[in-house]
């Protein structure tokens, strides 16, 4: 005759089987909150970088990408711009968030491509991360993952008045993009 | 337990379908960049050929400052030597003076001689490679966008294109007009030339005392283009070294080229006319020109008059009721069109009309033919140039007045059309449909099965179908850009004297693009403009449509649903869904 577990038994069962379905839970919503980190994350630098290399090709791949970007993202802070930032000129570090930091830190613009036709890739990389600690440096799971975001567009044309001195450095920009 | 892991299988397909959401998004924000960039990168490479007309523009202009330049201190050396030999007669050592200074002019004289030649292979060279350039950026546009833009967005965007509303293959908008405004140019690059030198040296303080020198030379240069630049030299000969005799029409049908040679040309021309008299190939000419006219004007839907609705005469002149409207530059033109056209058909009604007054008298007596007909050519021309006059950026008609034709037919090609600078051509304008560019994507839906197969793991699948990709994964995303002249005024201001064309501000932008239309799609590769597999669109337009407009019950988004409905119902909707 099988013997019925006590209840003290499975109670302890039970106790068990909670403890595992409770942190597989725990680790599903920390995989949702992560999910959502990456995607928002990945969306957020494919966008700054689509951004970037438009503004970039549109200056003629000759602007400064970093001081754009800089600009664009204290804009997307909490914080006001102080009223003496001018647009296109670095934000001074202290004014920079965590947010605008990890966006630039991992910054790379190249210029490729055939003659006449450079063309322009912005990469930005940023990290996403779920954790289930407060602290960052006590024990727990964390997920994390770089994303990364690419765009490349054809860089266009300096405009410039058509003068003298335009004609002699225009001749040796269409013979540089060349050699 | 069960339930717990239940709920927990529940819990991991949730999460992968969070998951494909993401990538869905991440998919079509990424297809949709790939369009944007390859339409962008094609603009912007029709920007850059249109920078690069400029630069050949300005080349141009240099090349024949120096023409200029010689000629510009001949005249100074002559007017000098008669200055110091009017002065010698009270100062006699003047005249060794004025003796030098007509050396000099001499020497400067046959040193444009000598140049002369190189001078005008130079620029028909750099005309030939404007036109050059105009044929083949917009291919090479297009190529270069999909090849080295579009393949980088790859595996995602499987497949890039572009279409310019222009039109398959269709050069840049340029044409050589108008010879006069090269001579300008020509004329300020000298002053504009030493002043870029004196500022490279310790000397730049001097350039800006030479401002007033520009402005001179340019207006010099506009009266008389003929003899500062001798552009009807282009066809070879020189221009004689400059005579300096212009009459100041430089702007005239016959191109540049000076009184003499027009008075020439009308004889000779008026000879071959008398040569060759038909009074029946004349009326035949003036019927085929009139229905012409009349076809243009119900075609613009102008009233227009040719004949006297009583009698059945001819009209001495055509009238047109109504007009064009005047407010866009295409409907300018076509008013410009049907202008020519009448002023043609009243030309060829009155040289019909003399011709039968005279015949007989021309039959006695051939000669007096010639001084008839060639009063009838200078009337036609200046006729044509007070036409031309009214519409500045219009180059002169194909269907040319008979001398025009003999004088093309004696040329092989006018000397407007190989030595003038480049310059837009009258029916364009910021924002015009030939300006547009459409870039496509089609995007490899394989990559958003990943998702869907994970979770089918949670719904035991060996008793489920197949996860195919999402239907909608396979509609292209769309993208407009245009390239256009970076200036803030309207065109007619921005062009003024051409100006779009001697200044690198030609730039690209996108646009907003709401709806493809099919027109758009021609030159699409095929995957972008096939009807992509979607589940009954017709049935989820119709119930939005119920639902909008069938019930009796308050909705409030009723008219936003119904808009919906109506833009489901739209063929190309279907094809290409809503952007």
């Amino acid at each position: 005759m099988k013997k019925h577990p006590s209840r003290r038994n499975q109670r302890g069962a039970i106790f068990v089987e909670s403890i595992i379905v409770v942190v597989f839970f725990t680790l599903c919503f920390l995989g949702v909150v992560f999910f959502r980190e990456l995607y928002v994350k990945k969306m957020h630098v494919q966008r700054l970088a689509r951004a970037s290399a438009m503004g970039h090709a549109m200056n003629a791949c000759k602007s400064d990408i970093k001081a754009g970007l800089e600009d664009d993202l204290t804009k997307d802070t909490d914080q006001p711009p102080s009223p003496e930032r001018t647009p296109g000129k670095p934000t001074p570090a202290g004014n920079q968030t965590g947010k605008t930091k990890e966006a630039l830190d991992k910054f790379d613009e190249t210029t490729g491509g055939a003659p006449l036709d450079e063309v322009t890739k912005i990469t930005l990389t940023s990290t996403a991360s779920a954790s289930d600690k407060k602290d960052p440096t006590s024990p727990g799971q964390t997920f994390e993952s770089h994303v990364t975001g690419q765009s490349f567009v054809t860089c266009g044309d300096p405009v410039s008045d058509g003068d003298i001195g335009q004609v002699f450095s225009r001749i040796g920009a269409v013979f540089e993009s060349f050699f | 337990m069960v339930m717990g892991i239940f709920m927990c299988s529940c819990l991991v397909g949730a999460l992968w379908y969070l998951a494909g959401i993401g990538d869905a998004i991440l998919y079509r924000e990424r297809l949709q960049e790939a369009a944007d960039a390859v339409a962008f990168s094609d603009a912007a490479l029709h920007a850059r050929g249109m920078n690069l007309l400029v630069l050949i523009n300005l080349i141009m202009a240099c090349v024949l400052g120096i023409r200029v330049a010689l000629r510009t201190a001949k005249i100074v050396l002559v007017i000098a030597s008669a200055v110091f030999a009017a002065a010698s007669v009270f100062n006699p050592p003047l005249a060794a003076v004025a003796g030098a200074t007509s050396s000099a002019a001499e020497v400067l004289q046959s040193v444009g001689g000598e140049l002369d030649p190189a001078i005008d292979v130079a620029l028909q060279g750099l005309n030939g490679a404007q036109d050059g350039i105009a044929q083949a950026t917009p291919i090479l546009a297009a190529t270069a966008a999909r090849e080295s833009v579009g393949e980088l967005y790859k595996p995602t965007a499987a497949q890039t294109s572009t279409q310019e509303l222009a039109g398959l293959g269709s050069p840049l908008p340029v044409e050589h007009v108008n010879p006069t405004v090269l001579c300008k140019h020509a004329a300020a690059s000298l002053p504009d030339f030493t002043k870029w030198l004196l500022k490279q040296t310790p000397l730049g303080a001097l350039a800006a005392p030479l401002g007033f020198v520009t402005p001179i030379m340019v207006a010099l240069a506009g009266a008389d283009p003929d003899g500062f630049c001798g552009l009807d030299s282009s066809g070879g000969g020189g221009g004689g070294g400059g005579n300096g005799n212009g009459n100041g029409n430089g702007a005239s049908p016959n191109g540049s080229k000076t009184a003499p040679a027009i008075d020439a040309e009308l004889d000779k021309n008026a000879a071959l006319i008398c040569s060759s008299l038909d009074l029946g190939k004349t009326e035949d000419a003036f019927t085929k020109k009139e229905a012409e006219w009349l076809t243009e004007c119900a075609k613009a839907g102008v009233g227009c008059q040719s004949r006297d609705p009583q009698t059945g005469t001819p009209l001495k002149s055509g009238t047109q009721s109504g007009g064009t409207s005047m407010a866009r530059p295409d409907k300018q033109d076509e008013q410009f069109v049907l202008d020519e056209l009448r002023l043609e058909r009243d030309q060829d009604l009155r040289t019909l009309q003399e011709l039968t007054l005279h015949s007989a008298e021309f039959i006695r007596d051939p000669s007096k033919c010639i001084p008839i007909e060639k009063a009838d050519l200078q009337q036609r021309q200046a006729e044509q140039q007070q036409l031309l006059q009214r519409q500045p950026k219009r180059p002169p008609s194909s269907q040319n007045q008979p001398s025009q034709q003999a004088q093309n037919n004696n040329n092989g090609s006018s000397s407007s059309g190989t030595t003038a600078s480049m310059a837009v051509i009258a029916a364009w304008h910021n924002g015009v449909r030939e300006a547009q560019v459409i870039g496509g994507a089609v995007g490899d839906a394989s990559l958003l099965q990943r998702s869907g197969n994970l979770v089918r793991i949670a719904t035991l699948p060996t008793k489920t179908p197949q996860v195919s990709a999402p239907d909608a994964a396979s509609i292209p995303a769309m993208a407009q850009a245009e390239f256009f002249y970076d200036c803030s005024g309207a065109w007619s201001s921005c062009n003024a004297d051409e100006d779009a064309m001697w200044n690198f501000r030609w730039r690209a932008r996108l646009r907003r693009f709401n709806q493809p239309f099919d027109s758009t799609l021609v030159g699409f590769l095929p995957p972008l403009v096939t009807t992509p597999p979607r589940l009954s669109p017709d049935a989820f337009a119709d119930k939005l449509g119920q639902d909008a407009i069938g019930n009796n019950t308050f909705d409030p988004n009723a008219a936003l649903r119904h808009d919906l409905a109506n833009s489901l119902n739209d063929s190309s909707t279907h094809t290409h869904g809503v952007h």
